[in-house]
Order: structure tokens, then C-alpha cells, then sequence
């Protein structure tokens, strides 16, 4: 449904040249969710305005629904804009509007008739379970309301595509999960595709199929969402995931971890990831028994992704000379292991 | 009818028209210079740039001298350079390129990101213009209006004095030529009301009309 190809962007700030985007490559398939996480100045939003072409790309191409948007005239791209509907962080509501003409606004850009918007409008509402609040002005609002109307005004033309700009990013996380759930809906009940764009994992895990990660203007991973959970490659990734599964060691722990070991009674630290029926106990205490060690879990953490349960663990071996060992059968029992490095305990 | 009632009723006529006509070129010349600005619609360097420079350099020019130098232009429009008609047309070209900053930094306020939300739809610089920068800067443009208009009550007495109507003249001719102290008091006082009035007018459509709270 979209696919970028080879899009380039650099701004002039100051005279100094910033690469914004850097050769991306991006397809998403109709009817799915896609998310694209990355940090602060990644080039998230700049990515995600090269779709509509709110930011044209120095180079590469963008194709949305078959047609390749650069090449479209004036007044065609503002048809194609129309079967895209896109939201933002803060709104963007007409302040002196009420709902119902911040709704009915994308509908009079067009010539449709003022019963038809009105019915129209009517459907938006109580998609988006705004029923009786077509008066109300955006001020007097929430900020899960205020998003409502704005993906209610997104899909006035029944679009094909929605483009979220850090949709849930200023609303408190009750509020967000309402948002993710209508969007979610929303791609299930319309089969709309949608593009979002977060820094948070837990978007991502929440609704999001596949997921791209972005780091300084490139994309350094991208896949299944599950996969990217379970097996991250990228430092950058798997700070994310680490972020989502909660996983930040205690400090006084992390103060003590050296890369090699320094003592003989030094204790090697292991993070574990598993995903769906790699059942993860009867592992552990297979590796007592198999390889004769002692074993501390710190940490672990399990989610649902999809259906599918997944989770990390980090934990400590008591004799550093079965570590090998230990990796050579928690490997083969279907975990990905990761050697954190060593620390004095007790 | 009192000559004091005739020239207020003069001066009234004189604001409101040419207050009414220079909003409207000051708020075209304001939105051609906001949507012609970089990165905007219609960004236009060489339209933006020229216009700013014309619209300066209007603003520049005190309004006495203005006034003066306008006189074979006024002459050409109306046939005349004395009068009430006469006096409109400085008044109005001087308003109009004030208007027209007040305007542009009007629309300047309205949040780039609901421009850009509109632009996404598929909007049309005259939809964008329609739809939303003129009801968002609405209470702004009134606001500014009500500036306008109360310069233009202390421009238009200035044109009394080259033979314009209105109170500027009256003051002008019994207050100053001939001493007469009631005259001028009252010129003073009907001036003071008007602008009172203007300002509780304009703050009070700009408060109904802006939304934000
Ligand atoms: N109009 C612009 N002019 C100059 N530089 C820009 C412009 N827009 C973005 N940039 C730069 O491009 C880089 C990417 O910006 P972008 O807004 O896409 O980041 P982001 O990932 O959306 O960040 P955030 O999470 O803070 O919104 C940043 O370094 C930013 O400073
Ligand atoms: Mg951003």
C-alpha cells in the first residue's frame, strides 16, 4: 500500500547540512499496522511527511496505493492526500470550531452536498464514540476527546491510509490505550492500513504488526513485531525493548558489571529472551541439573505480543568456569542468550 | 442640525468607510504576504519581498506628510481635494498597509500545525484562507481592527486641517482660529467617547469569538 524507496532528505540549518533520512526503504502491505519507533530527531515525523508529501524527498519515491506521488500533478496529489488521513501529538483542532465543523471540514473541502455531510459527520461520531458532542468546542474537551474528533476528521473520506504523527504521545496511558484499541479497530473494521510513528515499545507491542526501527535517518532493523521483541540485533533496538519489558537492572548491579571477569568468585550475568512454547522453567532447572550450577534470576519479565507470550529474564551463575556450559544448553533449548558480563555479588 | 452633531456624524462616516475599505485591502495585502513567506503555500520570494518593502515603506511615512503628498492622487480619484470624500482616500491608503502587518502577524499566530493538519486533507490555498486562517485569527484581526480604527479617529482630525470635514476640522477652525474653548472641550470629549466605544466593541466581539480558554 506504501512503499518508500530510496528517500533522501537533508535540511540547511545554519548553513550546516543535517541528513534528516538516509536511504529508506520502506514497504507496508495493505490492511496492516506498521510502526516506526525511534528517538528524539530520529527523522520520524520528517519520514512520515514524506508519505503525503507534506515534506517533498530530495531523492527516492513514494508510492502510495499503486501511484507514485512525485509524479502527480497539483491537483492530483490533493486527491491522493484525500484517501490519506493523518493525525498528530497535539490535534491540530480549529480552536473556534466545534466539533461537528472541525469533523465536516475535509467533507467541505469537497463538494458534497450539506445533508451528506451531515449523515457522514453523524457515522464519525459514533465511530469514534463521540455521540453527542458535535457542539462542544475543542477547549472544552480531554485529550482522548480531542484525538477522537481529529481521527474522525482524518476519516471523513474514507481513506486507505492513516498517518499517526505520535498520536498518543501527550495523553496519559488509560487514555492511550483507548486511542490504540479505536485505531486498532479501526484497521480491523475499515481494513484502513495504518502508519504510525511513537517512541514508545509499548505502542508498538500494543498494536502494531511489523515495526521499523530509526535511528539518525536510518532504518537499522525492521520486522515482526514479535521477532523484534525476541530477538533484537541493534544495540539501539534493544534498548527499546528493553524499555518496554522493563528490564533496567538495579543500579547498584549495574554499577559493579565489568565486561570481563575480574575475580575468580566474579558471577557471569546471562539476559535470556524466549518467545511462544519454549516453556522457560523446566529450562532453567534443566540447567541446574545438566550442568551442575547454581542459578540467581534478578529479572524477568513476560509479555503477550499478538497472542503469542514472550519474555526476557536476567540472571546470575554462581561458578563462572560452567558458563559455556550453560549457554551451549540454554541455546539449544531454544533461548537467545546474551553474556551481559560479570559482577561481584554479595 | 448643530454643527457639532455634523461633524461627529462626519468623522463617523469618514472611520467607518475608509476603516471598512482599508481592512479589507490591508487584510488581502496581509494574507498575500503571509501565504507568499517561505515554506508556505504560495511562497513567492520576489512577491513577499516587494510587497513588504511597499507596505514599509507606507508605514514610514508620517501620516501629515502622507496625507499632503497624496493630494493629486486624492484628486484623480474623487475629483477633489477638499472634503469629507477627499479625505477617505489618504485615510484608507494609509490604514490599509498598517491593517495589513496586523493582519499578517494575525495569521502568523495560527498554529502551523492545523495548517499543516488542512494541507494533509487536501485543502486549496483558498480553502486553507476560508476554512481556517480567517476564523482562527478572527478575534486577532478584530483586535487589530479596533487599533485601526482608533488611529484612523486620530488620523481623520488630522485631515481636517487641509480642508477635510469631520471634528478634526470644527476643532480646527472654532477651537483654534476663534478660542472657542466650549467647542474644543466637546471635540475632545465626543473623541475620547468614541474611543472608548471602539475598544469595548473590539474586545468585546474578539472575546465572543475566540474559543480558547
Ligand atoms: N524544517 C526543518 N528544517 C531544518 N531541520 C529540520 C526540519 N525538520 C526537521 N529537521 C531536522 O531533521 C531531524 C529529524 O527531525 P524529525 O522532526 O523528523 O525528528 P523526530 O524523529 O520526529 O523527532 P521527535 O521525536 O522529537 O518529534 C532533526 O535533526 C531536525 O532538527
Ligand atoms: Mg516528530
Amino acid at each position: 500500500m506504501i512503499k518508500l524507496q530510496n528517500i533522501n532528505k537533508n535540511y540547511a540549518q545554519k548553513g550546516r547540512k543535517i541528513t534528516a533520512l538516509q536511504d529508506i526503504n520502506l514497504y507496508v502491505n495493505s490492511g496492516e499496522i506498521f510502526g516506526i519507533i525511534g528517538g528524539s530527531g530520529a527523522g520520524k515525523s520528517t519520514l512520515l511527511r514524506c508519505v503525503n508529501l507534506l515534506e517533498e524527498p530530495d531523492s527516492g519515491e513514494v508510492i502510495v496505493d499503486g501511484k507514485s506521488l512525485l509524479d502527480l500533478s497539483t491537483v492530483s496529489l490533493r486527491d491522493a492526500r484525500r484517501k490519506m488521513g493523518m493525525i498528530f501529538q497535539h490535534f491540530n483542532l480549529i480552536a473556534t470550531k466545534n466539533v461537528f465543523h472541525n469533523i465536516a471540514l475535509p467533507l467541505k473541502l469537497t463538494k458534497l452536498s450539506s445533508k451528506d455531510i451531515q449523515e457522514r459527520v453523524q457515522e464519525l461520531l459514533e465511530l469514534t464514540g463521540l455521540q453527542g458532542y458535535a457542539k462542544a468546542y475543542p477547549h472544552e474537551l480531554s485529550g482522548g476527546q480531542k484525538q477522537r474528533v481529529a481521527i474522525a476528521r482524518a476519516l471523513a473520506h474514507e481513506p486507505k491510509v492513516l498517518l499517526s504523527d505520535e498520536a498518543s504521545s501527550a495523553l496519559d496511558p488509560q487514555t492511550t490505550r483507548a486511542i490504540l484499541s479505536l485505531l486498532q479497530d479501526i484497521n480491523q473494521q475499515l481494513g484502513v492500513t495504518i502508519l504510525l510513528i511513537t517512541h514508545e515499545m509499548d505502542v508498538i507491542k500494543q498494536i502494531c504488526q511489523r515495526v521499523a526501527i530509526l535511528d539518525q535517518g536510518q532504518i537499522i532493523e525492521q520486522g515482526e513485531v514479535l521477532d523484534i521483541f525476541t530477538q533484537p540485533k541493534h544495540a539501539v533496538t534493544k534498548s527499546f525493548v528493553a524499555t518496554c519489558m522493563k528490564e533496567s537492572l538495579p543500579s547498584d548491579i549495574l554499577d559493579k558489571l565489568h565486561t570481563t571477569q575480574q575475580n575468580s568468585n566474579d558471577h557471569p550475568l546471562l539476559h535470556l529472551a524466549f518467545r511462544g512454547n519454549s516453556a522457560v522453567e523446566p529450562v532453567i532447572s534443566g540447567l541446574v541439573k545438566h550442568c551442575d550450577v547454581m542459578v540467581n534470576i534478578l529479572q524477568a519479565h513476560l509479555e503477550t505480543i499478538h497472542g503469542e507470550s514472550c519474555g526476557a529474564m536476567t540472571l546470575s551463575l554462581e561458578n563462572a568456569d560452567k558458563c559455556d556450559a550453560a549457554v551451549d544448553y540454554l541455546r539449544k533449548n531454544g533461548l537467545q542468550v546474551e553474556v551481559l558480563g560479570y559482577v561481584a555479588l554479595g | 442640525m448643530s454643527p457639532l452633531v455634523n461633524a461627529t456624524w462626519e468623522t463617523i462616516y469618514m472611520v467607518a468607510i475608509s476603516g471598512f475599505v482599508a481592512a479589507l485591502l490591508g487584510g488581502a495585502l496581509g494574507i498575500i504576504l503571509f501565504l507568499t513567506a517561505p515554506k508556505r503555500a504560495l511562497s513567492n520570494a520576489a512577491i513577499h519581498q516587494s510587497l513588504g518593502l511597499i507596505v514599509n515603506i507606507a508605514r514610514s511615512i508620517p501620516y501629515i506628510i502622507f496625507m499632503i503628498a497624496l493630494i493629486p492622487i486624492t484628486r484623480l480619484i474623487v475629483g477633489t481635494s477638499i472634503g469629507t470624500l477627499a479625505a477617505m482616500v489618504p485615510l484608507t491608503l494609509a490604514a490599509a498597509p498598517f491593517y495589513a502587518r496586523i493582519a499578517e502577524s494575525a495569521f502568523n499566530e495560527v498554529s502551523p500545525g492545523l495548517i499543516e493538519a488542512v494541507t494533509a486533507m487536501g485543502a486549496k490555498a483558498s480553502q486553507l484562507i476560508w476554512y481556517v486562517l480567517l476564523p482562527e485569527a478572527m478575534p486577532s484581526l478584530i483586535r487589530g481592527l479596533t487599533i485601526t480604527l482608533i488611529a484612523l479617529v486620530g488620523y481623520s482630525a488630522m485631515a481636517g486641517i487641509v480642508g477635510g470635514g469631520g471634528l478634526g476640522a470644527l476643532a480646527y477652525h472654532y477651537g483654534y482660529q476663534r478660542f472657542d474653548a466650549q467647542i474644543m472641550l466637546s471635540t475632545t470629549a465626543i473623541l475620547v467617547v468614541m474611543v472608548q466605544v471602539l475598544q469595548w466593541v473590539g474586545d468585546y466581539l474578539a472575546k465572543k469569538l475566540s474559543r480558547r480558554s
